[in-house]
């Protein structure tokens, strides 16, 4: 964004017009980090709302010296991260295993469309680390700091994914041996009769 | 170094982060373990599938964001405004009430002198220290 500063700086004066620019600039970049990491349209439009009142609300504590993007990011993250440690994780690796297996099937999915799926179901903060070191190149450091949790955390965190990827993979594998395997039970001919 | 202890660290592993002896001993194992590097592939290829998704703001996410800061900026501008008049509805309720007091004062006060003039034959004995009988004795001469 050109002339960056003086925006930022007639925002905190109380310019809307500057406060336009800097969302029009932003908008869908917050938007699809938020949506990247929660897989979902209306929790990402929660969110969404949620980041851009806290910088309307807090434009006193922006650095009008500093780039204004992780600054923002920040603030995108740690509303994300609280909203999915809101959120209970309710379901089993078992039954997500099998629900992306019954759409396997139905939907006929290639491997990329797989792997988003399972991504999606993928408890929300194992999903988060993942996203942030593919999309952002985080470090596990950087994600320590971003989200405020210990590096051993978030090292934990990414060795519960790999183990449920790993283990989602196992039970679609199982569901499609047995598949293979199923023989439906010939029908004696006394039976008929 | 156990498979257990492999597993563990598999995405750490594809996320470059792992070096020194920890980063040895997992490689190691991995030249002996089959299924261990199985694994490590399948996740490897999943982190690589894995898509960024290009989403644009829909219009009326704009609008309902534009809303809430609005109403963020009418609560804010109500907030500053009451908390200027503080300061002087605080003033104007001191005069009030002292006005008030001092209309309250002046009837009290209206009233007792009423009392008195009505009543002076009883009290102005009593102020001179005259006693009830000497008073009777005064009164019936």
């Amino acid at each position: 964004m050109e002339n960056e500063r003086e925006i930022l700086i007639a925002f905190q004066r109380g310019e809307k017009s500057a406060f336009y620019k800097i969302y029009g600039e932003y908008k869908n970049r917050v938007y699809s980090l938020i949506y990247n990491i929660v897989r979902n349209r209306e929790k990402a439009e929660d969110i969404f709302q949620e980041v851009f009142f806290n910088v309307f609300k807090n434009k006193k504590k922006i650095d009008p010296s500093r780039p204004f993007w992780p600054y923002l990011r920040r603030i995108c993250l740690n509303a994300t991260f609280s909203f999915l440690r809101r959120e209970k994780a309710s379901v089993s690796i078992e039954k997500i295993a099998e629900l992306v297996y019954e759409d396997l099937i139905l939907k006929k999915l290639s491997d990329k469309e797989l792997v988003n799926l399972i991504l999606k179901e993928l408890p929300p903060s194992q999903r988060m680390v993942l996203i942030l070191q593919k999309f952002e190149g985080y470090s596990l450091k950087d994600i320590s700091s971003e989200l405020g949790i210990s590096v051993k955390a978030v090292e934990s965190l990414l060795s519960r994914a790999g183990k449920n990827i790993i283990k989602i993979y196992k039970i679609i594998e199982e569901r499609n041996d047995q598949k293979r395997n199923y023989k439906p039970k010939e029908v004696e001919k006394n039976e008929v009769l | 170094m156990k498979c257990s202890e492999a597993k563990e660290l598999f995405l750490i592993y594809i996320s470059e982060e792992m070096e020194g002896n920890l980063k040895r001993e997992f490689e190691e194992h991995l030249k002996e373990c089959a299924s261990c590097k199985k694994e490590l592939e399948l996740l490897s290829s999943f982190v690589n599938n894995i898509e960024e998704k290009e989403v644009k703001v829909p219009p009326e996410l704009d609008f309902k964001t534009m809303e809430i800061i609005e109403k963020q900026e009418r609560d804010s501008l109500f907030h500053q405004i009451t908390k200027l008049l503080y300061p002087v509805v605080f003033a104007l309720g001191l005069i009030i009430g002292v006005l008030l007091g001092m209309g309250l004062n002046k009837k009290q006060e209206d009233k007792i002198l009423s009392l008195i003039k009505e009543n002076t034959f009883y009290i102005e004995p009593y102020i001179q220290n005259i006693s009830p009988e000497e008073v009777l004795n005064e009164r019936t001469k």
